[in-house]
């Protein structure tokens, strides 16, 4: 069987439009789950083509300006390849440091992290004005004391290593599996706390200036790669049986509960600190962190932040050994969701405060001609633009096809292979 | 706003093809990325040197020519009055050229069934008709019966073509609505007025007090350079204005002085320098008469008296004054310009003119120097007829040029007199946001048999004329030399730097045409624009090479201080005490009269300038408008506490006979007295066709429905409008 | 090895903007971005008040964070230490406008980062820049800040300055008069 064979079911994937057809005699919950892979495959679709005129207009049509230079595509890249991060850190403790419970999830886990980083590119690549001219100077015309160069090199080279960890591990080439899967790990965090210190490092935006942003992205990535994991496993089991979970994934559902209960901890210490560090600054940090507990960003951080990614989750993740297997993956979803909220505020939060203030630092009137956006109030506008929102609904929409497709045509078990 | 009007109702001009407008407007969009990939600026295929026309101080500029199109201006380092500098609106003057709103044909007005509207027109048909017209009334009504409206440069042409037929009715806003009481002032003090550029060495005074006077906004470049260059010497200066002014933030003094009282404060300074003889003794002695009537007119006007009229304490009135004293002769009050405040204003100058006589500054370093200009040959033409001229309704013993606001009143019939004008001539003059009192000049307008605009821009005057005479801009045209007075003499060139862009003719063209027609062509001898000019220049002795190569000859510098000064006045000496005011029945020493306050609830409007425009005639210039879009409204912070208003709120305004205005931004602030409020003149245009202009912030004129006539020489004090300000809401029209 | 630095007098600047629109022409800045601006800052209360007039563009930074942040060099050091960005290597990510704490910098219209350049088209050629030229009070100086016979020079030993944000140890060379 030639090389490729060993990766693809060519015949699974010649059935893959099946996934669209309806059969009337199917259950309802794959009727539903056809419905909704229709609604995907059209946002999807939308979304290409929003990217192709973000790729053609640049800036012309994003909600984003000199003065709020970045928007919804930078969060919806973070939150992407945090995820990426998240599902190959997680999962690695079964390849990797060879925990057996982890080993079932791995290869959909690093196929998934594939296709997160993929859809990540896609939109960060939207994102900029020329991309490709990137693509071209980060190699002819580098510069080493740029975390975005370094964001670019090294989820570049992340990529590559995935899809061969990919590959080895689908032809269950454990050895070099197991290399790869190092490397991976160390990409993994390398990469993702690299894209904190895009922020960490931004000095003229003190709410972004800490050093704890690294560290927290990691936590976060962990959080989302344990959610995910979760979710997988219950999905995958829930469609095949009908809405239950399989006696045999009970110890990996249980362990990724636990695993999410200690990220989010994680998570929630660090917020506490980073909130609290902030409040005791001056200035630029303690006024936007002001606006994320009384605020503009009130609702978003208390109510999505706050309760629906922290406190409920963990709730019914505690309270599992009576709340059913749903319970708890619609609990572990929660983060995923806030994860979003979370990364959206705090691209926008860090820029919201205008370098051109209308008070000065001695408390002087400042009038500024000819007149800047950002002079009239305090606190900078951002909404995004419609391709902008395209953009990111279509991400989402073919991340989960990606993932639906990869795993009905990609050899992931033996079965498929004999 | 609407416009209620009669016979000739409110014309918008359609300017042009729209294509035209979009291509130019292209003009001004930035060069596409197939460019350097490192910004190299634009190297200019030519640069031409002319003198701008974005205010009528004249500076010379040099222009960049890349491609046919104008790419950038700079002031010209060889001309006396820029130093290689410009100000914001003369580096901004490529938007005059490239605005894609632009007059851009003539224009006839036209009936169809029973509508009024413009109809483009061949130059041939336009100026056929406007000769007829003209011909007509002048047949009519005799020579007398046409106005001329004239500000700018290429007003010279028309004032041949107007004193050709007879005429001798030539107006500007220049005097009545701007410096005329300041020129009456000093002529009936030192003989001689300050002229335009004013005759002042504020680089080298040690002390200036400036009254109004707000240089900074006020921007003609060589004063501000002046200013600039006083204070980089230390030189001390002394504000007086209701309001902190840039100028003010400068000054080691700001007098916060309730306004219309600035009389009071200067006969108490003049009360200070001789109680306390600190005024220039040997000076006076020699070189003036009426001391011993003024020492005594001011006797009782001391600094307490002073200080319940103006709310200036009475110690910062007396060390004011001393600081002047202590630095004199190189000591100065400045003069002003724009002084047409509260109708008392050329007593107010003369008041003014004594302190600076007191100071003993005439002819000295840092006062008043004496100028000197270029003597240029004219174009050899037969002489000009001078029919007697017009008998205004209002009579002015001393006015020594007759009044834009009597013209606009002797348009108009009323009942057992007839209208004594009959036809305008309006050569850039925005009259009806320009004149005060604005529903006459639209009477007027409506009235009026005949009206021709020249003009660059679709502004309102065009609107009310028949018909509509575009001219090149000038960075698109020959032009009458310049050559005023000065430190040192000097002539200059405004020469074109592109062809025109449309159907427009420059001034020089359009006036010879119209004397052709109207049979008067023997006063327009010269070929064409450049032979009117190089013909003077070289019958002068001067090289045109040099003059078109450097855009201005500067002469040799004559002395333009003396110790031996003379004066062109009656007695031959500085008049403190005016024999002359006397003979007319008028105070011969300058008298203070408190002004009127505001009713309750009411504020007094003020108004200026902003850096950036030149009245309306920038307001729409895409150059300008993107550096300040629109005028704001300054009022004090505890006023608006009460008012219950906040900065950047819309508010309409509403003088005293329920005329309404706005919306117009709010300018909350601590720089002005709780009095007041203030606006920058220009805004608020009111032809739609002024894509940028129109609705824009709010118009003061509409606001100046009252003026005080000044007695001596007939000035419109405009200062004395009360407004109540309320907040706008959007169902307002 | 010139270090290019610029003065603003706040005592002559009257904020009258003529930098601007001269800087605008010279270096064909779209409508609607700026490359210089003007502040006026006012303090005080009726009638003891205090405005400071002052004109504003890129600081030209010693230690610049928009440099560092430049992910293909786009935005480097130019002789004279001017900061400037090469249009071909821009890639529009903004990562430097998000460095720059002086907020100096705009997104050009065809899809690079532009900002002041000290007009280094025009000092090349041994002119001012364009704003320092035009400027009617005379209150911008451009120099090389190394040189003991330039004006700026002596400007900076004689007078009270200040620079912009000294706390981002950005070590700027656009220097206040007082
Ligand atoms: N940028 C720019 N510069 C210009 C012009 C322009 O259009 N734009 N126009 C030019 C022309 S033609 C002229 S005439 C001049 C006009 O400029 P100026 O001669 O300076 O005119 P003013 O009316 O003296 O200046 C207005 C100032 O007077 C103050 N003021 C108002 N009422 C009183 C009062 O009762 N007493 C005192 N002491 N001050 C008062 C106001 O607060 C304001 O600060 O500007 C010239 N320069
Ligand atoms: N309410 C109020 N009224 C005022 C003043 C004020 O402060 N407030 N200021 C007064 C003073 S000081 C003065 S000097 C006057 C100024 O009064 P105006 O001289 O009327 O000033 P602008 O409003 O600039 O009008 C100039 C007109 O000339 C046109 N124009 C511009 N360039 C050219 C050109 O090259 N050729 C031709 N043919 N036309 C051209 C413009 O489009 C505009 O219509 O206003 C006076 N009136
Ligand atoms: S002062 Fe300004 S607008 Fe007036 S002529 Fe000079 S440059 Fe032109
Ligand atoms: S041109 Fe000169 S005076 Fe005018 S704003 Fe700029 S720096 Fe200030
Ligand atoms: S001011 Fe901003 S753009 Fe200019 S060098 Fe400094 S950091 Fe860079
Ligand atoms: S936007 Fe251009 S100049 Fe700025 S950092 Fe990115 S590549 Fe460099
Ligand atoms: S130096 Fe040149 S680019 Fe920079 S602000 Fe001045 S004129 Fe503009
Ligand atoms: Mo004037």
């Amino acid at each position: 069987m030639n090389f490729l064979d060993t990766l693809i079911d060519r015949a699974a994937l010649s059935r893959a439009r099946d996934l669209f057809r309806l059969r009337k005699e199917a259950p309802p919950l794959e009727r539903a789950g056809t419905h909704a892979l229709r609604a995907l495959l059209v946002l999807a679709l939308v979304g290409g083509v929003a990217v192709l005129v973000a790729l053609a207009r640049g800036h012309h049509v994003m909600g984003t300006n000199s003065e709020m230079p970045w928007g919804v595509l930078i969060a919806t890249y973070v939150f992407f390849v945090a995820m990426t991060s998240g599902l190959c850190l997680v999962s690695s403790l079964g390849h990797v440091f060879g925990l057996k419970v982890f080993e079932p999830i791995g290869k959909k886990a690093i196929f998934m992290a594939m296709v997160t980083l993929v859809v990540g590119f896609s939109i960060i690549g939207s994102e900029l004005e020329r991309p490709l001219a990137l693509l071209k100077w980060a190699v002819l015309s580098p510069n080493p004391r740029s975390p975005i160069w370094w964001m670019g090199t090294l989820y570049g080279l992340y990529l590559v290593v995935l899809v061969a960890e990919l590959v080895f591990l689908l032809r269950d080439d454990h050895r070099r599996a197991k290399v790869a899967g190092i490397v991976g790990v160390v990409m993994a965090v390398a990469a993702h706390t690299n894209l904190g210190a895009v922020f960490a490092l931004s000095h003229a935006r003190p709410f972004w200036a800490d050093a704890l942003i690294p560290i927290y992205f990691l936590a976060w990535s962990l959080v989302m790669g344990a959610s995910l994991l979760l979710m997988l496993v219950y999905l995958s089991d829930a469609f095949a049986t009908g809405g239950s979970l399989k006696p045999e994934s009970e110890r990996l559902f249980d362990a990724l509960r636990k695993l999410l209960v200690l990220f989010l901890s994680i998570v929630g210490v660090l917020t506490v600190w980073r909130f609290i560090t902030n409040l005791g600054h001056h200035g630029q940090a303690f006024e936007v962190t002001m606006a994320y507990l009384t605020g503009p960003f009130m609702v978003s951080f208390w109510l999505f932040e706050v309760f629906l990614g922290f406190v409920l989750p963990l709730v019914v993740l505690l309270g599992s050994k009576r709340s059913s297997a749903r319970a708890v993956t619609l609990a572990a979803g929660l983060p995923v969701l806030s994860a979003f909220v979370m990364r959206m505020n705090f691209v926008v939060a860090g820029q919201m405060l205008s370098l051109k203030p209308v008070v000065g630092p001695m408390g002087e009137t400042m009038t500024y001609q000819p007149p800047f956006k950002g002079n009239t109030s305090g606190f900078l506008p951002y909404t995004p633009s419609i391709v902008e929102a395209l953009i990111v609904l279509g991400a989402v929409a073919a991340v989960v096809l990606l993932v639906v497709g990869g795993l009905k045509t990609l050899r992931f078990t033996k079965e498929v292979q004999s | 706003m609407t416009t209620q009007l009669g016979r000739r109702t409110f014309l918008r001009i359609g300017g042009g093809t729209v294509l035209g407008g979009l291509a130019i407007s292209a003009g001004l969009l930035p060069a596409t990325r197939a460019g350097a990939t490192q910004d190299s600026g634009v190297i200019p295929d030519r640069v031409v040197p002319t003198f701008c026309e974005l205010c009528f101080w004249k500076c010379g500029v040099l222009a960049s020519v890349k491609d046919e199109k104008v790419v950038k201006l700079e002031g010209n380092p060889k001309h006396p009055l820029s130093n290689g500098k410009l100000c914001p609106r003369g580096a901004g003057g490529v938007g005059a050229l490239y605005d894609p709103d632009r007059l851009k044909t003539p224009l006839i007005r036209t009936k169809v069934d029973g509508k009024e509207m413009w109809r483009a027109a061949s130059w041939d048909e336009a100026l056929a008709l406007t000769a007829k017209r003209l011909a007509e009334v002048k047949q009519k009504y005799g020579a007398q019966s046409l106005a001329l409206f004239s500000h700018g440069q290429g007003g010279a042409f028309f004032k041949t073509l107007l004193k050709g037929l007879g005429g001798t009715t030539i107006v500007a806003p220049s005097n009545d609505q701007c410096r005329g009481p300041r020129e009456s002032g000093y002529e009936l003090t030192f003989g001689t007025g300050v002229g335009s550029v004013e005759t002042i060495d504020v680089a080298h005074s040690k002390c200036i007090a400036f009254f109004g006077s707000h240089l900074g906004e006020n921007m003609h470049n060589t004063a501000v350079q002046d200013v600039s260059a006083a204070a980089a010497n230390g030189a001390t200066f002394i504000t007086v204005d209701p309001r902190f002014s840039i100028i003010a933030s400068k000054s080691k003094y700001w007098l916060p002085i309730k306004p219309g009282t600035d009389t009071a404060l200067l006969l108490a300074w003049a009360h200070v320098l001789i109680e306390e003889g600190r005024y220039q003794k040997a000076f006076i002695e020699k070189f003036a008469t009426g001391f011993d009537e003024l020492a005594k007119h001011v006797k009782d006007k001391t600094p307490e008296w002073a200080y319940v009229e103006t709310g200036i304490a009475p110690e910062l009135i007396r060390e004011t004054a001393r600081e002047l004293a202590k630095n004199a002769p190189a000591a100065l009050v400045h003069p002003g310009r724009h002084v047409v405040w509260y109708g008392n204003d050329t007593q107010r100058t003369r008041a003014n003119a004594i302190v600076n006589a007191l100071l003993g500054n005439w002819g000295k370093e840092g006062g008043f120097y004496l100028p000197s200009s270029m003597s240029v040959a004219g174009y050899p033409t037969p002489p000009l007829p001078h029919g007697e001229s017009y008998v205004p309704r209002v009579k002015f013993p001393l006015a020594s040029a007759p009044c834009a606001y009597d013209v606009c009143d002797a348009s108009i019939s009323e009942k057992d007199s007839p209208a004594t004008i009959r036809a305008w001539l309006v050569y850039g003059c925005n009259v009806p946001l320009t004149l005060p009192n604005m529903a006459r000049t639209l009477e007027a307008l409506k009235q009026l048999e005949f009206v021709v605009a020249v003009d660059t821009m679709p502004a309102e005057i065009t609107g009310y004329a028949d018909v509509v005479l575009p001219e090149n801009t000038y960075l698109e045209r020959y032009d009458d030399l310049e050559a005023s007075p000065f430190k040192v003499p000097y002539v200059a060139l405004r020469q074109p730097v592109v062809a025109s862009l449309y159907d427009t003719k420059p001034g020089w063209w359009i006036a010879k045409e119209l004397a052709n027609r109207l049979g008067v062509g023997e006063f327009f001898p010269w070929k064409d624009g450049k032979d009117f000019v190089q013909t003077r220049i070289e019958k002068s002795k001067l090289s045109w090479a040099a003059l078109e190569k450097d855009g201005v000859i500067v002469g040799a510098a004559r002395p333009i201080t003396t110790d031996e000064p003379t004066f062109k006045t009656k007695s031959g000496k500085i008049e403190l005490f005016s024999q002359t005011l006397a003979d007319a029945g008028l105070p011969p020493l300058p008298e203070y009269e408190p002004p009127e306050d505001p009713p309750a609830g009411y504020f007094r409007l003020l108004f200026g300038r902003s850096p950036v425009h030149t009245f309306t005639r920038t307001t729409n210039n895409p150059r300008l408008t993107e550096v300040v879009p629109e005028n704001e409204l300054w009022m004090h912070v505890e006023m608006a506490r009460e008012l219950g208003l906040s900065h950047g709120t819309k508010v309409m305004l509403e003088n005293q006979d329920s005329v309404k205005t706005g919306p117009i931004r709010l300018k909350v602030t601590e720089r002005i007295r709780q009095d007041c409020v203030y606006m920058v003149h220009g805004f608020g245009r009111e032809d739609r066709r002024l894509s940028r202009g129109y609705g824009r912030g709010a118009s003061d004129t509409r606001l100046v429905t009252r003026v005080v006539r000044d007695p001596v020489m007939g000035g419109t004090g405009m200062n004395v409008n009360f407004v109540t300000i309320t907040r706008w809401s959007p169902r307002e029209a | 090895m010139a270090r290019y630095g610029m003065t603003v007098d706040e005592k002559l600047c009257v904020t009258c903007n003529a930098c601007v629109i001269a800087c605008k022409s010279e270096n064909n800045v779209p409508e609607g971005a700026a490359r210089c601006w003007t502040v006026q800052a006012e303090k005080g209360t009726f009638p003891f008040l205090s405005v400071e007039t002052r004109s504003e563009r890129c600081n030209h930074c010693e230690n610049a964070p928009c440099v560092s942040a430049c992910p293909t060099q786009a935005t480097h050091v130019e002789e004279g230490g001017v900061v400037v960005v090469d249009q071909d290597k821009c890639v529009g990510c903004k990562a430097c406008i998000v460095a720059c704490p002086y907020e100096v910098r705009y997104l050009h219209p065809d899809g690079y980062v532009d900002k002041c350049t000290f007009c280094l088209h025009r000092v090349r050629q041994g002119k001012d820049p364009a704003c320092v030229s035009v400027c009617p009070t005379s209150a911008l100086t451009f120099g090389d800040l190394d040189d003991p016979r330039a004006k700026i020079f002596q400007q900076l030993q004689q007078r009270q300055h200040r620079v912009a944000k000294p706390e981002e140890g950005t070590r700027p060379k656009l220097f206040f008069l007082k």
